[in-house]
Order: C-alpha cells, then sequence, then structure tokens
C-alpha cells in the first residue's frame, strides 16, 4: 500500500502532466519535476531516464534527467553516451524477462547498463527497471538510478514507481499525438500548396492548348469554307456535300474546344458574376431573333414570343444571353423543319419563369434527369446533334450559370414525339433584392475570364 | 484608290489565307511573320488597317501595340484590328486601352465575316 504523501505527489504530478500546455515539449518540462518530486518523497535517485523501444529492442527514443542540473535532453545521440547498449532484451536475463513480461526489475549490475564516464557514475548503486506498456506490448522502460543499494529496495517503492511510469508513458502518448498532428497539419498544408500549383498549371495548359487547337481549327474552318463558296470550278454534288461536312465537323470541334474551356473556367470559379436589373423580354427578343437568323430561317421554323409585362429580373446579362442562347439553339436544332418554337414567361412576384417549348422528338422521363450533366447527351438525340454542331455540354454550363445567379432550370416533357419544354427562373430584382445586391455578386478567384462565344 | 492592309500573323497558312482573302477582294496586302517585322512595317507606316495577331514570335502583339504608342510612325496608320485566338478577357481589355479598335477570334468566323468585319472598320 502507497502512504498518502506518496498518492498525494501522483496526483499533483498527473495534474502537472495535464496542465502542461505546449505538448510537443511534454516530456522535456514533466520529467525534471518527476525527479524533483521523487527525491523530495525520500528516494534518493542520481537520475530518470526513459527509452522507448521499436519491436526488435532497439531503443528509439531517450529522455534523460539529471539530479544536478535538472535539465532534460531527448537527443537519442546524447543518451548513447549513458547507455552502454543500442539493444535491450538479447541475453534473456533474470532482469530481461522480468521486465518483458511487464514486472519491474531491480539490478545492481550498474556497468552493464551505464557508461563508466558518465560524471555521476560513481553515485549510483542501483537501478530501478520499470517496463513501460502500450497496447499490452513493452514500448520501453522507465530508469531510475538510485544511490541506495539493490537490498534496500522495497514493494512500496516499486509501487510508487510503476505508478509514476504510466504517468511518463501518458505523457509520451500526449505528445506523439501532438507531435503526429503538428506533422499532419505539414503535410496537408503542403499538399494544399502543391494543388493550388498543379491547378494553375493545369489552368494554363488549358488555355495554351486551346489557342493552339483554334489556330489549325481556324485554317480548316477558313480553307473549307473558301473551298466551298470561293471555288473557282464548279463543285460536284458530292464534293460539296463532303466539304459542308468538313465545315461543320470543324464548327462542332470549335464549339467542343469552347465549351470545355468555358466549363474549366466555371468549375475553376474563374467566372465573375455582375447581377443588374435586366429586361429579360426584350433580351429574350434578340436572342430570338439571332436564333431565327442563324438556322431557324433555313428549317422554316416558326417563332413566338408570348409578350406580357413583366418586372425586371436580377442577372448577369452576358450569361443570361449565353443561357438563353443555348437553350433557344438546342430548340432549333431539335425542332424538324416547319416546327414550331414558343416563348413564354410567368412570374408570381418572386421569380420570373422563361420556358421554351419546342416540337422536337421530345424526352423520356427517365432522360430527363440527364440532361445538365456533362455530355449528358441521350442516345436518341446523336443523329440530330452530330449534324448540328452540338457539344453535350451546353446544358452543363447553362445550368452552372443559372445557379451562380441564384436561379433555377429544368427541362420537362411529355413524352418522345411532344415535343420538350426548358425553363429557367430567375429572382425578381425587387428594391430590396437590389439593396442587397452585392452578396450576388461573384469574384472571380484569380484573374477573371469571360466566356467564349455560344454556339448556336 | 485601293486600301492597304497588314497583316501580322506567324501561322503560314492563316497567313496565306488571309493575303489572299483579301487581295482576291481587291485589297492591297502586306504580312509580317511575327512582332518585330510587323512593328518595322508598321513604323514605315502608310496602312489604313492593320490585323494583328497576338501570340506571335520575337514580340507579341501588346508589346508592339506599346512599341508603337511611344514611337511615332512615318505615315499614319489607320485602325489596329486584333486578329487571335486568345480569348481571355484580360487580354482582350488590354488590346483596347492599348489602341486597337475591334477584336476578333479568328475560330468563331467563316471568311466572309472576317471581309464584312474590316469593312465595317475601313469606313
Amino acid at each position: 500500500m502507497l502512504s498518502e504523501d506518496k498518492i498525494l505527489t501522483f496526483l499533483k504530478l498527473e495534474q502537472l502532466a495535464l496542465d502542461i500546455e505546449d505538448s510537443t515539449k511534454l516530456l522535456e518540462q514533466f520529467l525534471p519535476i518527476v525527479l524533483e518530486e521523487l527525491n523530495l518523497s525520500g528516494y534518493p535517485y542520481v537520475f530518470l531516464s526513459s527509452l522507448f523501444i521499436d519491436d526488435e529492442g532497439k531503443i528509439k527514443q531517450t529522455f534523460f534527467t539529471d539530479k544536478v542540473n535538472k535539465q532534460t535532453f531527448r537527443e537519442v545521440t546524447k543518451a548513447e553516451n549513458l547507455f552502454q547498449n543500442e539493444t535491450l532484451f538479447q541475453k534473456g536475463s533474470e532482469w530481461e524477462m522480468k521486465v518483458m513480461y511487464g514486472e519491474a526489475a531491480v539490478v545492481s549490475d550498474v556497468a552493464y547498463f551505464i557508461n563508466p564516464s558518465y560524471p555521476n557514475f560513481s553515485q549510483i548503486r542501483s537501478l530501478l527497471l520499470l517496463p513501460i506498456q502500450h497496447a499490452r506490448r513493452l514500448s520501453g522502460i522507465l530508469i531510475l538510478a538510485s544511490a541506495k543499494a539493490a537490498d534496500t529496495v522495497n514493494a512500496e517503492e516499486i509501487e510508487f514507481g510503476e505508478m509514476i511510469t504510466r504517468l511518463v508513458n501518458l505523457s509520451f502518448r500526449l505528445q506523439d499525438t501532438e507531435g503526429s498532428l503538428t506533422k499532419i497539419t505539414k503535410q496537408v498544408y503542403e499538399m494544399n500548396a502543391k494543388l493550388h500549383q498543379l491547378d494553375k498549371l493545369k489552368d494554363d495548359f488549358v488555355s495554351i492548348a486551346s489557342h493552339e487547337l483554334r489556330t489549325p481549327m481556324a485554317a480548316i474552318r477558313s480553307y473549307a469554307w473558301m473551298a466551298l463558296h470561293k471555288s473557282d470550278v464548279p463543285l460536284s454534288d458530292k464534293v460539296e456535300r463532303y466539304l459542308v461536312r468538313v465545315l461543320m465537323s470543324t464548327e462542332r470541334l470549335i464549339n467542343l474546344v469552347n465549351d470545355m474551356l468555358n466549363i474549366s473556367r466555371i468549375e475553376g470559379g474563374k467566372i465573375e458574376i455582375n447581377p443588374e436589373s435586366v429586361d429579360i423580354l426584350s433580351l429574350a427578343k434578340d436572342v430570338v431573333d439571332e436564333a431565327y437568323n442563324s438556322r431557324g430561317v433555313e428549317k422554316n421554323i416558326h417563332f413566338s414570343i408570348l409578350e406580357e409585362r413583366l418586372p425586371k429580373v436580377l442577372a448577369d446579362p452576358e450569361k443570361l444571353r449565353e443561357v438563353m442562347l443555348n437553350i433557344l439553339g438546342n430548340a432549333v436544332k431539335f425542332t424538324a423543319e416547319g416546327g414550331s418554337i414558343a416563348v413564354s414567361f410567368f412570374t408570381d412576384g418572386k421569380v420570373v419563369e422563361v420556358s421554351v417549348k419546342d416540337t422536337g422528338p421530345g424526352i423520356s422521363k427517365e432522360d430527363l434527369g440527364k440532361l445538365f450533366t456533362k455530355f449528358g447527351r441521350l442516345d436518341n438525340s446523336y443523329t440530330a446533334l452530330s449534324t448540328s454542331g452540338g457539344t453535350g455540354l451546353g446544358l452543363y454550363i447553362s445550368k452552372s450559370l443559372i445557379e451562380l445567379m441564384h436561379g433555377k432550370i429544368w427541362a420537362s416533357s411529355e413524352g418522345v414525339g411532344k415535343g420538350a419544354t426548358f425553363t429557367f427562373a430567375l429572382p425578381i430584382a425587387t428594391k430590396e433584392i437590389l439593396e442587397r445586391v452585392d452578396q450576388f455578386r461573384i469574384r472571380s478567384k484569380g484573374e477573371a475570364k469571360g466566356l467564349e462565344p455560344a454556339a448556336i | 484608290m485601293n486600301n492597304k492592309i497588314l497583316i501580322v500573323e506567324d501561322d503560314q497558312f492563316l497567313r496565306e489565307f488571309y493575303q489572299e482573302l483579301f487581295m482576291s477582294e481587291g485589297y492591297l496586302v502586306d504580312v509580317a511573320v511575327d512582332g518585330e517585322v510587323g512593328l518595322r512595317k508598321l513604323l514605315e507606316g502608310g496602312y489604313d488597317l492593320i490585323l494583328l495577331d497576338i501570340m506571335l514570335p520575337k514580340k507579341d502583339g501588346l508589346q508592339l501595340l506599346r512599341d508603337l504608342k511611344v514611337q511615332p510612325p512615318k505615315t499614319a496608320n489607320g485602325p489596329v484590328v486584333v486578329l487571335t485566338n486568345l480569348g481571355q478577357d484580360a487580354v482582350i481589355k488590354q488590346c483596347f486601352e492599348l489602341g486597337a479598335v475591334g477584336y476578333l477570334i479568328k475560330s468563331a468566323l467563316n471568311p466572309d465575316q472576317v471581309l464584312q468585319e474590316v469593312k465595317s472598320y475601313l469606313k
């Protein structure tokens, strides 16, 4: 049984170990106090040292504190001079067996352990070796070098030593955890810096690659156009058809590069949203004109806009135009010759909804969800896309842009063969919203980049 | 009198293409294969319109515009229209700040559109 003063000393030390704030130096600060308290409790220990070993019994880390200067040295190299052996538990001696099985051992063969050059060597008459256990395995030894002979060590001293050992182990684990956390934080930080660098490289690559890709594509486009329109010999139907297809495929390729560039900008946070009050009706009319003139005319598509008085919406006009162009462009692509496209509006006082309804092939229920994903084109739409310059990225871009503007976009269809309706909703530019317009503004991370021209 | 156009373009196919395109429309066309040649020709001056690429060997288009600002040409030139494939906002903004009057993306335009644009700047 421990006497009351020993228990008090133990509790005091325990509190101390928990109170030390800089956990990375916990043992360095804690061990001198332990040695001092032990001396005060009537145990004249010359030094206290804790050795932590690996699975082979090799000493990994040592802590040492000395009665004289009460300093803790944590360098393994410093302790190498103190201890005679770098590896313990090789000989199978009695003390080794005891310690291995978790029992304390007292040895008087001081010279086997301690280098005689240690200045206080002559004061040491015995060593108390206490096993440090962690997860039911031996992880080290606490060595107390006593000025008393081995036969004077009693059960109480050993019991007290064992309790102190537990505290030392606890402190070591705390310190270890803290150390690993610091290391992990550092690694995460470094990794993050590396990722930023890679992101920058990717951005540079994307813009340079797209420029490099567009140069030969511009040449193909230009020469094919000239061959088709400015040939100095009459073209056969066959050659003309070939050239039309070269031109269409090139345009499709250019659109694809532009869309990929736009996605990389949107996903990289390089797009700015500058919201303002927008007259959506006049913007819609402009875009309808553009869509009609580009391809609507040749397909003889009938356009209608249901004009009505509408409140202004809060949006970035350039991005909104991009979305309108995409949705109307899709409607034109998928509507057969002689079909019709109707643009209509709806408002509930909070948002304005813009709907574009076409008489195209329609979309099955299960396909509606795929529409707004990257390359989320539908099986039955491949034919239409290959002849119309579609990229499979337009709706994904539109959805991203609408969401950046605090809006929503969705599609509906009554089924295959019944046409489709694409609708997006944007907040009304009320006085209250315009007062806090800054909350709707999005600044670009790094250099701002606009969008590449949309394809119709 | 026929309008005189300078095309500063490093890509041989595109350079020859634009040259042929404008010559077939009756323009007098001169070409430069890099920024240094471009600047030298522009300092001699006398062009009614300049089509300038941005990514150019030896001296890029932006630097050429900067140099042009500090060195006046012997004979005054007409407007500079940038004809490039770079679409970055920052570049576009800089071009206008440095005195360009137009910005055309090569891959986005068919030849007839390029001609139309150029005609509109020559008026």
